[in-house]
């Protein structure tokens, strides 16, 4: 599902600056350092994210630089988050205060004691919870700046606003009707500020008159 | 003002584009001249949800079926209810699409594209550009009908004959 296969669903963006005159040196190191990787080699983290070849969710290595596809950049950002039912860390953690009290022969446990019981817990738990994968196609036009992103909630959009704006140090701009509208009348050599002067339709009051 | 800001102050030009564009499907056939972008097919496919401006009361009604010119559909439009999104169905030459289209940020969701025959042995970035080459051609298409609406709504002609003929076919069902 995404761009290449399957339905597409995405929101756009247009990228506010210039594309460094170094880009096809630059990118590589960048895309690289801001590759996915694998909450297995992340100890103690629920959630990962990163790039991954558009094609292949499984590469984050990127040996050759296939995702400079003239005149596009296509990469895919893939995130991965585990998640420990809140269910199960509490009967774990009751589990091990138990256990701990009998232990030691105490019938109450500090704040921060079981905080750190809690704490330990969790990240027992976290070694053996399997990741959920999210995988979001993008494509940058480096001609035109356009960007397709391939999701559209607004959480997950900001969030990869950021992360695009950390990798490539360049700021996505959404594309939303006001902005549309305005580029609209500024291609057809009009006043940008015309758009200003759209009024919401009133259907209800037009239908009493 | 923020994006967000921004976005939510008019919000009202996506929904009333989409209105606009309803009409337009129904009362021109679904044939839309685009200029330099040439012609297109345009019709509503089945399915539209609309919602009431009021923030008190906000109320959604999501109309499906196979023919969009459902009579509550058309209604719920004098009872102060925007279009919030639309199916739709793009038809250029051959090649077709269909998709749903947002009013807040005019997002396409669940966009199916023409199918593209591969070959074995193609290059595999052959698919790649095919597809790009199709996706920006429906997003082109899109913000094309957009730049017809906008300069509608700012042309002399928008009191006089455009927004007669919208209630028009709101209240009759009519053409223009």
């Amino acid at each position: 599902m995404g761009f290449i296969q399957g339905v597409a669903t995405f929101s756009r963006y247009r990228v506010d600056g210039t594309l460094p005159g170094d880009y096809i040196e630059e990118f590589p190191k960048r895309i690289l350092r801001y590759g996915f990787r694998n909450l297995d080699d992340l100890p103690g983290e629920e959630r990962s994210v990163g790039w991954v070849r558009i094609l292949d969710m499984f590469d984050p290595a990127f040996k050759a630089m296939e995702y400079f596809k003239d005149p596009y950049l296509a990469l895919s950002w893939r995130v991965d988050t585990k998640k420990i039912p809140k269910e199960a860390l509490t009967q774990y953690c009751r589990k091990e205060e138990n256990e701990v009290k009998e232990r030691e022969g105490i019938e109450y446990l500090a704040k921060l004691r079981r905080e750190e019981i809690r704490e330990a817990v969790r990240s027992r738990l976290l070694k053996r919870a399997i990741p959920q994968s999210g995988v979001y196609d993008m494509v940058w036009s480096l001609q035109t700046n356009a960007v397709l992103f391939g999701a559209t909630s607004n959480k997950l959009c900001d969030e990869f606003a950021e992360f695009f704006r950390k990798t490539f140090e360049l700021f996505l701009v959404p594309v939303y009707p006001y902005a549309l509208a305005r580029r609209a009348f500024e291609l057809s050599g009009k006043d940008q500020d015309l758009v200003d002067d759209v009024q919401p339709l009133f259907l209800e009051e037009e239908a009493l008159r | 003002m923020s994006v967000l800001d921004e976005v939510r102050e008019h919000t009202f030009l996506g929904k009333d584009f989409l209105v606009w564009l309803w009409c337009k499907s129904e009362t021109l056939d679904g044939l839309f001249d685009l200029g330099d972008e040439g012609e297109v097919e345009l019709w509503f496919e089945g399915k539209i949800t609309l919602q009431s401006d009021s923030e008190r009361s906000a109320q959604t009604i999501t109309c499906t079926g196979e023919n969009a010119r459902i009579r509550e559909a058309r209604f719920a439009l004098r009872e102060a209810k925007k279009v919030t999104s639309a199916r739709l169905h793009l038809k250029e030459g051959r090649d077709e699409w269909s998709f749903d289209l947002d009013s807040m940020w005019m997002n396409f969701h669940s966009l199916k594209m023409p199918k593209i025959l591969q070959e074995k042995g193609e290059d595999p970035d052959a698919l790649f550009y095919q597809r790009m080459f199709l996706l920006e051609k429906a997003v082109a298409f899109m913000d094309a009908l957009f730049s017809r609406y906008l300069e509608a709504r700012v042309s002399p002609t928008w009191q006089t004959e455009e927004l007669p003929a919208l209630m028009n076919w709101i209240h009759e069902g009519v053409l223009p």
